[in-house]
């Protein structure tokens, strides 16, 4: 029987899937077709069958993967003796020129999903830009010192010395700083400074600045440069000040300022002040801010706290390097003990000796993210808000990158013939899913351009929202290297699946365009839609608890009066306080006039109450204070549970009269308080009156004992409730009035309101960036879900058509669409809402006047979450559902 | 059957030894090869090429293409001078290692 076997054609079906590869050369196919045919003779000669020969030829050449990595190991050596790298770079220019042009034209074809995608990446990117900026400029405080990471601050804890809810101070005593670094080795330099205001003169010009006294080892600590003047003299003598250049400019015009003197105005009194040096601004980013440094000689109190050797006040703030071999717990164990060996004699101290004070060091690094000390220099940061700030970039980065690949996935589908008809032409599975990848990447890199564009025309309205003033253009290449990096990051990690998806079809069903779903493809998808809207979930639930709290702050009753009233600072002339008061009363826009030692928003004085009635050995009790004028409740409009509040018409008789809040009553146990005795501030006295608990300090705290008493010198400030009419002509009426009894000073106002309002800037602005963030965490969810909705429906256009020919209406069609999407967003928030719950409990409990967590929140959110997701998917519902059927079946 | 690892070992001897004796091409080297191991040594003929190749890159071997009495071209592959040292190194190693395993194993040393 005559053999159907050719060996020709076995030959050249054996040659083909080697001649699509590149890893053999024309010369290697003719080499091994040759041993081929070669071994083909020998085994014939040895008896074989032609067809049984070539089988048996083929399979001793071995494994067709094995020869291809054999040859592949030695393909670039050979490119490279036989000079034929020129070629290979223009095949691959070629295949790269073929990719951009079908990726160029995929995108084209699509551009919807394209500019969906771009969209979502771009504003994800831009998020994560000025995200980026901001908590690179909060953890660049301080840095700027050479010795930033061996500086150190000392402070002190009073045990049982609680003010506004902490026992530490950042303030120590005056004779510390020079005890460490004369007795620990391992303090190299130490420094003191006190904050100080000063009113400033020269000739006709006067100015109020905010400065520091320092002594003169300030420049061995601090990178702080003196442009002028010599470091080891300029701030030794009293009456010794450096300035910086623009207070210089300020007082001298563009004479040098060294040598001169400037007068300092205090009290009415006037004393010259000799400039010593110029020293450099503090930058932005330093929790040191001065406008000039002045020698803390100057300050007789510190001569004689230092001279005297007093160790139980503490009004400076020491700063020390410490040497690069310090050990910390070493000296934190000599801290106590120093505190021990110069407290602990004192009297009070051997009584009370758990009272005695503990220094502890803090380093210079961490005061502004993560110090919450009483009398800190300048407001500080929080680092939890750095944590929400990482968090919230990060959660965004993922909603873009979950867009990206349920997108791509979704739109495999259409690049399925592409995918086929490359498999078929020999392209191995690596170069499909780099060409996906490259894409993925390429799109991302396009998505980091666009950011930045983005991100720099955001940047102002983003810097009024954080108060800062971010540039773009300072920030170091590494920022803009990490941005990138994000940028292929996130485009490896959104194109990775849909590559590897789109490589693994069988080639034979894409050419023709048959696809099937498989359903774990959906599972995945639909896992990505629901941990998409989770995380916008808990976004959109953190906003709304954090509006509801600040509205609670704003709007809650604190039990006084904030609106039209004023304080206008009294620096002096407090023995003229009832002609002013007078004067200011003249005008009839002004309803009412007392005075108060502090804002009643901000009580912060906090004493011992020396003794009452029924006070029992060992019973003590401190209470925050304040000292006022007559009218201070009837101005506030608090109110009054028991007795009289001091009024002018009803001065007290000889013994001082002391108005106390509910919760001092409660904590003394008294039912009857009025007239019991009670001194205070060396004041014997009695109750006269009971006010009503009003929260005198922040919501952050509960209320504690207050006493309110009157002193006719110790006010530093005159409330004026006034009419809302008119406003301009009633400032001007005050401000003439102050100018005739204190033509030193500067008129200086502000509302109750604003100021109770700046109390919590901050968490203001946090909350504004914290909602603005989680909307564009919604809408770029959004964007997704838009995409993904109007692929599906093109998906399913067949069966809408032939439902609607059965009978369905556009309704039915819509709920069909929107089914398997609201299941998914239901079953997010089913996820997102515990931990909601549990991120908004963390963060309110950081106000002891706090809104209850209740369900309408949620309720919201869910319905707000739900309208979003429906509103994406409905358009694309209802155009499908509005579609004529017949377009539709038509396709086929 | 040798172990991978010493069939791997002893390719480049085995075809520089061979080419000593004269050009080749792919097929006589296989065929020699199998005759001189009786069979304990044999590997997939694809797996040749890559070694010839290797060799080759790295300027041991030359080749050529020539045309057979067949007809057919074939490659035919000759030592190059650089061949010839290598193949005294890989001569002088193996004596090497047959030498101290016959002393250890109490052998007369056959290679030389």
């Amino acid at each position: 029987m005559p053999s159907r076997f050719n060996l020709d054609a076995a030959l050249a079906a054996w040659r083909r899937p080697l001649e699509v590869s590149r890893t053999f050369t024309a010369d290697d196919l003719e080499e091994l077709e040759g041993a081929l045919i070669d071994r083909i003779e020998g085994l014939k000669e040895a008896g074989y069958e032609e067809e049984a020969a070539f089988h048996e030829a083929v399979r001793r050449l071995g494994h067709y993967g094995s020869m291809e990595r054999g040859f592949q190991a030695v393909y670039w050596g050979k490119v490279r003796r036989e000079k034929t790298i020129r070629y290979e770079l223009q095949w691959r220019g070629a295949m790269l020129k073929n990719y951009v042009t079908t990726t160029l034209r995929a995108l084209q074809k699509q551009w919807g999903y394209t500019l969906i995608n771009l969209c979502g990446l771009a504003v994800a990117l831009a998020s994560i830009i000025l995200i980026g900026l901001y908590i690179r400029y909060e953890l660049s405080y301080d840095v700027f010192h050479d010795n930033a990471d061996r500086i150190y601050r000392v402070y002190k804890q009073d045990p049982g010395g609680d003010f506004l809810g902490t026992d530490q101070y950042a303030v120590t005593p005056a004779p510390l700083a020079s005890t460490l670094v004369e007795t620990f080795p391992e303090v190299e330099a130490a420094t003191l400074v006190e904050p100080r205001d000063m009113r400033l003169a020269r000739g006709e010009r006067q100015f109020s600045e905010d400065g520091l006294l320092a002594t003169t080892t300030f420049f061995d600590v601090f990178s702080f440069k003196l442009l002028q003047g010599e470091q080891e003299t300029a701030l030794v003598e009293p009456m010794t000040i450096v300035l910086t250049p623009a207070l210089a400019a300020k007082l001298f015009d563009d004479a040098d300022p060294v040598g001169s003197a400037i007068t300092l105005l205090r009290n009415g009194e006037e004393f010259d002040l000799t400039v010593t040096g110029v020293v450099e601004a503090p930058p932005e980013n330093s929790h040191i801010q001065y406008s000039f440094l002045a020698s803390l000689t100057t300050d007789k109190w510190y001569r004689r706290n230092l001279e005297r050797g007093e160790w139980d006040s503490s009004n400076y703030y020491t700063y020390t390097v410490l040497r690069e071999d310090a050990s910390l717990p070493l000296l934190r164990s000599k801290l106590q003990a120093l505190a021990q060996q110069r407290l602990g004699e004192m009297d009070y101290y051997r009584e009370n000796p758990e009272r005695v004070s503990v220094y502890h060091i803090q380093p210079l690094l961490d005061i502004h993210l993560r110090s919450r000390l009483n009398f800190e220099l300048s407001a500080n940061g929080d680092i939890r808000y750095i944590y929400i700030f990482t968090a919230i970039a990060l959660l965004i980065l993922l909603i873009a990158c979950i867009n990206y690949t349920n997108l791509a996935t979704a739109r495999a589908i259409v690049r399925a013939k592409e995918v086929g008809v490359r498999k078929v032409l020999g392209a191995h599975r690596g170069q499909l899913v780099g060409q996906f990848m490259s894409e993925a990447v390429l799109l991302c890199v396009a998505g980091v351009l666009l950011a930045i564009g983005l991100a720099a025309s955001a940047l102002p309205v983003f810097n009024t929202l954080t108060g800062l003033s971010l540039t773009l253009g300072s920030t170091p290449l590494v920022f803009w290297m990490s941005v990138v990096l994000a940028g292929l990051v996130v485009g490896m990690l959104s194109g990775v699946y849909p590559a590897l998806v789109m490589s693994k079809f069988a080639p034979a069903g894409m050419v023709k365009g048959v696809l099937r779903h498989g359903r774990g493809k959906a599972r995945l998808r639909n896992t990505l839609v629901v941990a998409q809207f989770a995380v916008t979930a808990v976004l959109l639930i953190a906003t709304l608890v954090i509006f509801q709290q600040l509205r609670y702050v704003q709007q809650a009753n604190t039990g006084f009066d904030r609106e039209h009233i004023l304080t206008v600072s009294i620096p002096a002339a407090k023995d003229q306080y009832p002609t002013i008061k007078e004067q200011m009363l003249q005008n009839p826009n002004v309803l009412a006039v007392s005075a108060t030692a502090h804002s009643p928003i901000r009580i912060v004085g906090k004493s011992a109450v020396a003794s009452w009635e029924g006070k029992q050995e060992g019973d003590g009790l401190a209470a925050y204070n304040t000292a006022v004028q007559p009218g201070f409740v009837d101005l506030l409009g608090l109110e009054m549970v028991a007795g009289i509040s001091f009024t002018e018409d009803r001065p007290v008789d000889g013994r001082e009269g002391f108005i106390v809040n509910e919760t001092l009553i409660k904590q003394m146990g008294w039912a009857e308080p009025l007239g019991m005795s009670f001194e205070f501030q060396g004041r014997p006295g009695r109750i006269i009156g009971v006010v009503k608990d009003f929260n005198y300090l922040s919501f952050r705290q509960e209320i504690e004992p207050l006493v309110l008493y009157v002193d006719d010198s110790w006010f530093y400030r005159i409330l004026v409730k006034v009419r809302g009419d008119d406003m301009p002509a009633t400032l001007g009426h005050l401000e003439a009035t102050m100018a005739t009894f204190l033509p030193d000073y500067p008129f200086s106002y502000s509302f109750l309101d604003d100021a109770y309002n700046r109390m919590y800037a901050s968490d203001v602005r946090v909350g504004q960036l914290v909602s603005v963030f989680a909307v564009i965490a919604m809408l770029i969810a959004c964007l997704g879900l838009l995409g993904l909705a109007a692929f599906i429906t093109t998906q399913r256009t067949k069966e809408i058509g032939v439902r609607k020919v059965l009978g369905a209406s556009v309704a039915d069609v819509l709920v069909l669409l929107s089914k398997d999407f609201t299941r998914l967003v239901l079953i997010a928030l089913l996820i997102g809402m515990p931990v909601a719950y549990y991120v908004s409990t963390l963060w309110l409990q950081d106000f002891a006047y706090r809104i209850a967590l209740g369900w309408p929140t949620f309720v919201v959110a869910a319905v707000l979450t739900l309208v979003l997701a429906w509103s994406a998917v409905s358009y694309q519902a209802f155009r499908a559902a509005r579609s004529n059927p017949v377009d539709a079946l038509r396709q086929e | 059957m040798l172990t991978r690892e010493l069939a791997g070992a002893s390719v480049r001897p085995l075809i520089l030894s061979i080419l000593s004796e004269g050009e080749s091409y792919g097929y006589a080297i296989l065929s020699r090869i199998e005759a001189l191991s009786g069979g304990v040594l044999a590997w997939d003929d694809g797996t040749l090429y890559p070694v010839l190749h290797r060799m080759q890159n790295k300027g041991l071997l030359e080749s050529s293409w020539r045309r057979a009495d067949t007809g057919r071209r074939r490659k035919y592959y000759a030592l190059t001078d650089k061949g010839r040292r290598a193949l005294e190194r890989e001569k002088q190693q193996w004596l090497q290692v047959d030498a101290m395993l016959a002393q250890l194993w109490g052998l007369q040393p056959r290679l030389t």
